[in-house]
């Protein structure tokens, strides 16, 4: 009975405490020290996604560990500060409030998950802090948004993969038949609209349909049973490795003989292989990461030091390329108006001047006209059990409202 | 429970929640406190948590109602607030109504909603209303996704801030006077309504419908009661949260928020609406708790940094509702009300 009282006690007094936690305000560091420029990361390591997303957070720390290693910003030190999100929004939200109460402020965000990006955009927006993350879709990256993507337009990723298929694959007369097949989630339903649909109508498919695969997904037999009722040449599809996985074994399960046109964001070629083996060849997938040869030596030291799976090389791709933007913003904002006097606006100002920066990606980053900083991808397949780049600089058509390839109704 | 030596001589004294003075002035002084004192000291971020600690307490109300008072185990809760928030927002997207018109509207369709799958309590209970109330979610949740552009689909809606006469609820501050309002408002309500005949009855029907049936209670009407009021209290909540959030999607509201409801009631107690604010404030302080301390140890460890932060939220949950249920079933409120006893008491033990 009293341990049990001693135990309600201190439970009592770690809430108190965490109460005085949210009011306390850390000490000033002492005079000498480098400034810690923070960059808050907003993911989800837990939930369906956590397998993905928590190398992919590990590895963002470790690449500014290196920065910092390396002097990246004379005077001063990139810190990360990564809060789990749950993909729920309102966890997000007060993640996002903690943040932004810690001190030394922010001066920029990465916001992992679209729902989560969508919670926080107009706090984005008041806090002045700039959001320089990997999501593509047309709600949050509107003009006058802070929120800055290092990846390709979602919904135009994919016809680009179309647009590929159709002219470089395709050899038949007919019309080709296209189907989506995406994972049952805001970033995989937002690589679909109607506006996209009309596009890959215009440029010569026959569109059957789409099919959402469940986040955890376990066995997707009804949803390859309907594509392969509809019998299509080419699915587009977005989803993490986690589900892509369950999505090839159950296809060639039922006997679904199709071509993957899959987001390379999410899912890593060399990761299919080692998961899938053989099932694995002739998938595309539509990519604007680094391959492991293209990686500097540093960037091979922390992945492999750091006992990632060697196969999940996009994971190394991608957060290195996503936070290298962020980093690059940060430094030249210092080199403007000094470490200490770095500020969100001075980063969001840097971002703009982001033009045909390679960075870590395939092809440039151009930030000066436009919150999506990439236009182009590269197209990878699977041959005999080896990764092939088989198409550079792909155009990503700007299928959102007002955009150069949006087709009206 | 009245102090030792109060003793009623009206029945208005009877019917007081705050019987003596001390409690009088203890409630003026806490309302004082609370839109006072409290709004202009604290800081956004603090302002920001008990803003959503009181969007969740006017939630957990209703749940209260349902299950801890009716005694119906309920999944779908989150669903209920839900349909509160799209209410919200479809009223304000498409429409421009002001939020004060939207509010019966969203009390209304979370009411409804939530009789429509109380239904099914006319001849089911315990387990099998859990899984009609599960049902309950996934259809809300599948009909939002599904809803075009009425609802926004998989995006959402954007909800403008709500306005009266003029001023506009946009800064923390200011949400925190109209949630505090919108709580102290739902709580006086509630608990009115636990102390009236529909409250006794509820009660009846949860320790024994069979009983209570026998009694003359219309058990199902009852039961179809503390859902649509139970619902009520969910779609206030959702309308504070549609314009607080700034938009609403479906994200919002997953199913594993349901888990979290039912452990506000279990950690805070059943069957009392003081026991539901300790429950929420008890288990939201944890996660926050857990967001401060798990960067915390990941700077002192830093192998366990994103480790730490990924587990340590869920992980606490779980440990604590376990203890609960195993050492004090009856919630915080139970161990509040000793401990109020001990030191009214003292020096002596009994």
């Amino acid at each position: 009975m009293k341990g049990l009282k001693l135990l309600l006690v201190v439970m009592v007094g770690l809430v108190l405490l965490a109460l005085l936690g949210a009011c306390a305000k850390p000490a000033a560091p002492p005079t000498g020290e480098k400034v810690k420029l923070v960059h808050v990361h907003l993911t989800g390591l837990t939930g369906p996604m956590g397998a993905s997303l928590t190398p992919h957070a590990v590895m963002m720390e470790l690449v500014a560990d290196h920065l910092n290693g390396e002097n990246f910003i004379p005077g001063a030190e990139l810190v990360v500060r990564t809060y789990d999100t749950g993909l729920d929004p309102v966890r997000a939200v007060t993640a996002f409030k903690r943040a932004m109460a810690e001190t030394p402020r922010p001066v920029s965000c990465h916001i992992q998950i679209s729902c989560d990006g969508l919670a926080c955009k107009a706090l984005i927006k008041r806090e002045k802090i700039p959001n320089i993350a990997g999501n593509a879709n047309p709600l949050l990256s509107t003009r006058g948004s802070w929120i800055f993507s290092s990846e390709p337009r979602a919904e135009g990723l994919l016809e680009a993969g179309a647009d590929y298929f159709i002219n470089e694959v395709f050899k038949e007369s007919r019309a080709p038949r296209f189907a989506y097949c995406v994972i049952d989630y805001a970033w995989g339903r937002g690589h679909i609209s109607d506006a996209s649909i009309r596009y890959i109508k215009s440029i010569g498919f026959d569109y059957m349909g789409a099919v959402y695969i469940p986040m955890a997904a376990a066995d997707t037999t009804p949803q390859m049973l309907q594509l392969k009722e509809w019998d299509v040449d080419a699915v587009g599809g977005a989803y993490f490795q986690e589900q892509f996985v369950v999505v090839r074994k159950d296809a060639h399960r039922v006997g679904l003989d199709t071509t993957w046109l899959a987001s390379g964001s999410t899912i890593g070629a060399d990761m299919m292989i080692e998961s899938l083996g053989p099932l694995a060849e002739g998938g595309l997938y539509f990519i604007h990461y680094l391959r492991p040869d293209e990686w500097e030596p540093w960037m091979h030291e922390i992945f492999e030091g750091a006992g990632f799976r060697p196969a999940d090389t996009v994971t190394g791709s991608s957060a290195t390329g996503e936070c290298m933007v962020a980093f690059e913003a940060i430094r030249r904002a210092a080199e403007k108006v000094g470490p200490a006097n770095v500020t969100g606006q001075d980063v969001y100002d840097a971002v703009k001047t982001i033009k045909g920066w390679k960075g870590y990606f395939a092809s440039p980053l151009d930030f000066s006209e436009d919150l999506v900083g990439v236009s182009y991808v590269r197209a990878q397949q699977v041959v005999h059990g080896e990764v092939v780049v088989v198409a550079e600089d792909l155009y990503v058509p700007d299928t959102w409202a007002g955009g150069a390839d949006y087709i009206a109704d | 429970m009245r102090p030792c030596g109060t003793f009623d001589r009206h029945y208005s004294e009877d019917m007081a929640i705050f019987r003596t003075r001390f409690q009088r002035i203890a409630l003026i002084a806490g309302l004082l406190f609370l839109f006072g004192i409290f709004p202009q000291v604290a800081g956004s971020y603090l302002l920001s948590i008990t803003n959503f600690m009181g969007i969740y307490i006017i939630a957990a109300l209703g749940l209260q109602i349902i299950l801890g008072y009716c005694g119906l185990i309920s999944l779908g809760h989150v669903a209920l607030v839900a349909i509160g928030a799209f209410t919200t927002g479809v009223l304000s997207y498409h429409l421009g109504w002001s939020w004060i018109a939207i509010l019966p509207c969203a009390i209304v369709g979370s009411s409804l909603v939530a009789v429509i799958f109380g239904l099914p309590a006319v001849r089911i209970k315990g387990f099998y209303i859990v899984l009609s109330t599960m049902a309950c979610h996934f259809i809300v949740t599948w009909l939002i996704l599904h809803g075009g552009d009425v609802t926004g689909g998989v995006w959402g809606l954007p909800v403008a801030a709500p306005t009266f006469g003029g001023v506009v609820i946009s800064s923390e501050r200011s949400y925190f006077l109209l949630i505090m309002t919108c709580l102290v408002i739902a709580t006086y309500l509630a608990k009115n309504l636990v102390r009236m005949k529909l409250g006794r009855a509820w009660i009846a029907v949860r320790d024994n419908d069979i009983a209570a049936e026998f009694a003359g209670i219309n058990v199902f009407q009852y039961k179809l009661l503390a859902c649509g009021i139970g619902g009520a209290f969910a779609g206030v909540a959702g309308a504070l949260l549609a314009p607080y959030l700034g938009m609403v999607e479906v994200g919002h509201f997953s199913f594993l928020e349901n888990l979290w409801y039912l452990g506000f009631i279990i950690v805070g107690g059943m069957g009392s609406i003081t026991a539901t604010f300790f429950g929420v404030i008890f288990l939201l302080a944890l996660r926050q708790l857990a967001m401060i301390v798990a960067p915390m140890l990941g700077g002192i460890v830093p192998a366990l940094s994103i480790g730490i932060s990924a587990a340590l939220m869920e992980i606490s949950f779980g440990v604590v509702v376990i203890l609960f249920i195993v050492f004090e079933p009856r919630g915080l409120y139970h161990r509040w009300e000793i401990a109020k006893s001990s030191f009214r008491l003292w020096p002596y033990p009994y």
